[in-house]
């Protein structure tokens, strides 16, 4: 037995060397990378990130919220006074109105009517009565940031698009009285563990460019990512694509948001308050008398509270904001 | 002396006389005989050991000279016969493949983009029906996503991952490719996710048709465009140089009608008979071939030409016509969608419908005897006329406020909507897409079978003057022995 020993050790030696110079000469075959790739899911048209948060709110150098006075008799429908910014519109036959249709339940169209309709529209609408006894609007759909443009180059004639009246903005447009004053708050998934605005430092929350949100946000959550987009129902697509975590906004916006998809919900308290009013170029007080007016007139016929009941009544009770004047 | 006198001796000692010159002022008459005879004895020793001298030797003598004659014939036949139909058929071959694989490539590219354009059309329009969109509408979208699907994979099929190839743009085609068979399914996704918010009435539905539709517009198209424009461009290569006619075939069959000639005229100076039958012949069936080459190769640059001029080129035109008829009607029905500020995409619409309009107007002065043309152009042009007026009715409602009508109008089937212009230019310019190119194919085919058909005749032809070469000359050949 001791003497085989050393012969089965060589031809164990012998068999491991030639298996090993086998597998020394044994290539695999050449192999390509199987064809796997990435999706890359699309964005919306005019989403961008890292875009500027909107300065100088909560920061007011001035008294925003304050109007000029109605005049005191409002002109009757179709007879507008002579050489006002009303008349001009009236003879051009209809109301150029700058809004946008994404912002359920402000301004949105209607899928089964193809109407445009919504809170904001509702005011639009009150407008046109007063100028022409009926309805005679022409939209013009604005992103958030074009709103102050259009304004200025005449584009439209009056934007009643959830529009937030700010110091810094009272310096490029006028604006009416406030019609409506909103909450801003954070929409999110349910059960994504975002409870507050804090929660969202390192994850990304989404809002329409140039929109207050974003600054408050950012004030108490330094490290959120913040994209922008052309309009509100842009974020909810953003959201549903999982491209985002978060949407900041006007509560009105994101009730609306909410009535969209029922695996989301608003959370946390107030990042702050905005007024909306009407814009209206600068310059021409008689439109903004003239729209202070009407907006006096419908709260006061509760024309205001039945439309809110009828758009925002999932916020809870509503009241009208307290409208202050200067002459 | 004596270095002169061992050849002479052993020449002279062969003969069976022994001569010795006795002095330098030998017979005159026996030196000539001496000098004969050594250079006698030189040529055949040479000609016994070199096979080249000996070659020479005999190419010297007349029966050597025609057989060297008559071999050469037969090669300058046999190559001439064989350049030929090769040169031809390589050509016919190009031919070949142009009608078998590139049109037919050039053809799915021109589907799949125009099949995209109609379905990025038919989806806006169903969507502004509201929740419900047509039957019909609905069909459209369907087999536009379905035909640009198989389209892509006919597309596809020239593109092999790791294909060698010589054209440069080969990768950038690939990733066109690529780019299409992975955002098709994401435009369709973001489209259906559109119609669904749409039906629940979710005005987040219009997001996500305005994001369908930018990924269309801004990524899909411009990809597949750059397809249709690499594949349409690889019909007109082959073709110029189909153009350019045969010229090293001409220059090979007259150098042997050349040859021939002289050979018969030098067989005439030689030899009593002034006129070889066998050479008749194979000189007749050169010219013949020749003439044959030169009435085909005419015939066949003019169905090139034709199947350039009256089919590929108008063929892009009325292709670039219809996918811009599928922008102006996806840029008609998306105002609906957005109701962006209706100016610039009025401007755009109208910019669409003066370029089709133009460029009917180009091809009808272009083409103005090609009926198939010329009839269905008119027609479209009539039909734009009818859409553009139906048009700017939308806008005026729209002006006006009345989206209702503005909807009725754009997606309604009664004669004054926008609808019905468009499927009349749509189906005018299809009609006249499928006839340009029926035009082209056959002109191509006709060309391919002419050249392919000369090619073997040719050959042919050159094989019986080989033949008539050596049916003439071996009877001469023969008369030495």
């Amino acid at each position: 037995m001791t003497g085989r020993r050393p012969a089965r050790a060589a031809l164990a030696a012998l068999l491991v060397l030639v298996l090993a110079l086998t597998g020394c000469t044994l290539d695999g075959a050449p192999h390509g990378d199987p064809p796997t790739t990435t999706a890359v899911l699309p964005t919306p048209p005019g989403a961008s990130s890292g875009v500027p948060a909107p300065i100088g709110i909560d920061a007011q150098t001035c008294d925003a919220d304050v109007s000029l006075r109605p005049p005191a008799t409002m002109p009757e429908p179709g007879d507008m006074p002579r050489g006002s910014t009303m008349r001009r519109i009236a003879d051009r036959g209809r109301l150029v109105v700058g809004t946008d249709l994404g912002s359920n339940p402000l301004s949105f169209r209607d899928p089964i009517s193809g109407d445009i309709e919504g809170f904001d529209v509702d005011v639009a609408h009150w407008i046109s009565d007063a100028i022409f006894g009926e309805s005679r609007i022409e939209y013009r759909i604005l992103s958030t940031g074009d709103r102050i443009r259009a304004l200025q180059n005449g584009e439209v004639d009056i934007v009643v698009k959830s529009m937030s009246i700010t110091c810094e903005r009272l310096e490029q447009v006028a604006f009416s009285s406030p019609y409506y004053s909103a909450s801003q708050r954070i929409l999110t998934y349910r059960g994504s563990g975002i409870r507050d605005a804090q929660s969202l430092n390192g994850k990304t929350a989404c809002a329409t460019g140039g929109a207050t949100a974003i600054t408050r946000l950012l004030k108490r959550a330094p490290e959120a990512h913040i994209v922008t987009t052309n309009n509100w129902s842009d974020c909810l697509v953003m959201l549903q694509q999982d491209q985002v975590d978060a949407i900041a906004g006007d509560d009105p916006i994101l009730a609306g948001i909410a009535a969209q998809d029922p695996q989301v919900q608003v959370v946390g308290e107030s990042l702050g308050y905005e007024n909306y009013g009407v814009g209206i170029p600068l310059g021409q007080n008689d439109l903004v008398r003239f729209i202070n007016g009407v907006l006096a007139e419908r709260i006061a016929d509760g024309s205001w509270q039945s439309s809110y009941n009828r758009w925002l009544s999932v916020l809870g009770p509503g009241y009208p904001p307290t409208i202050r004047y200067r002459d | 002396m004596s270095a002169q006198q061992s050849p002479v001796r052993s020449a002279l000692t062969h003969a069976g006389h022994r001569v010795v010159p006795e002095s330098s002022q030998a017979n005159p008459r026996l030196r000539q005989v001496i000098a004969d005879r050594r250079e006698l004895a030189a040529m055949t020793r040479d000609r016994v050991s070199s096979p080249i001298a000996a070659f020479r030797f005999y190419a010297g003598t007349t029966p050597g000279r025609l057989v060297v004659i008559m071999l050469a014939m037969i090669l300058a036949c046999a190559l001439t016969g064989w350049y030929s139909s090769s040169a031809l058929s390589t050509r016919s071959e190009t031919l070949a493949t142009l009608i078998d694989r590139t049109e037919p490539l050039a053809e799915s590219a021109e589907v799949l983009y125009s099949s995209l354009s109609v379905a990025d059309a038919a989806a806006n329009s169903a969507f502004i029906s509201g929740g419900r969109e047509s039957t019909q509408l609905r069909h459209q979208y369907a087999d536009a996503v379905a035909s640009a699907g198989t389209a892509l994979v006919a597309s596809a099929d020239a593109a092999p991952p790791g294909e060698e190839t010589t054209d440069g743009d080969q990768p950038a085609i690939r990733s066109d490719l690529a780019l299409l068979a992975t955002q098709i399914p994401v435009y369709t996704g973001l489209i259906e996710t559109a119609r669904t918010n749409n039906r629940l009435g979710n005005p987040v539905g219009s997001a996500y048709l305005v994001q369908a539709s930018s990924l269309m517009q801004d990524q899909i198209l411009p990809a597949a465009k750059r397809l249709y424009d690499q594949r349409s461009t690889a019909i007109s290569e082959p073709q110029r140089t189909l153009t350019v006619p045969p010229w090293g075939v001409y220059v090979a069959l007259a150098g042997t009608i050349l040859m021939l000639a002289l050979v018969a005229r030098y067989l005439a100076l030689r030899t009593r008979r002034h006129f070889n039958i066998g050479l008749i012949l194979a000189l007749a069936s050169l010219v013949v071939g020749t003439l044959w080459l030169l009435v085909t190769g005419l015939t066949s640059v003019a169905a090139a030409n034709t199947a350039k001029n009256g089919g590929a080129d108008p063929l892009h035109e009325l292709t670039s016509m219809r996918i811009l008829t599928q922008q102006a009607r996806s840029v008609e029905t998306l105002s609906l969608v957005r109701r962006t500020a209706p100016a610039q995409l009025d401007q755009d619409f109208t910019g669409s419908i003066d370029r089709i309009t133009a460029m009917a107007d180009t091809l009808i002065a272009q083409n103005p005897d090609a009926a198939e043309i010329t009839e269905p152009l008119e027609k479209t042009k009539g039909a734009l006329h009818q859409w553009a007026e139906a048009h700017s009715g939308v806008t005026d409602e729209l002006t006006s406020g009345d989206f209702a009508a503005a909807v009725d109008q754009t997606i309604g089937t009664s004669e004054s909507s926008t609808a019905t212009g468009y499927t009349a230019v749509n189906d005018s310019l299809l009609r006249a897409i499928a006839d340009t190119r029926a035009t082209f194919r056959d002109k191509i085919h006709t060309a391919q079978q002419l050249l392919g058909f000369t090619g073997s005749g040719i050959g042919l032809l050159c094989a019986l003057a080989a033949l008539s070469v050596v049916g003439g000359l071996i009877p001469r050949i023969r008369e030495y022995r």
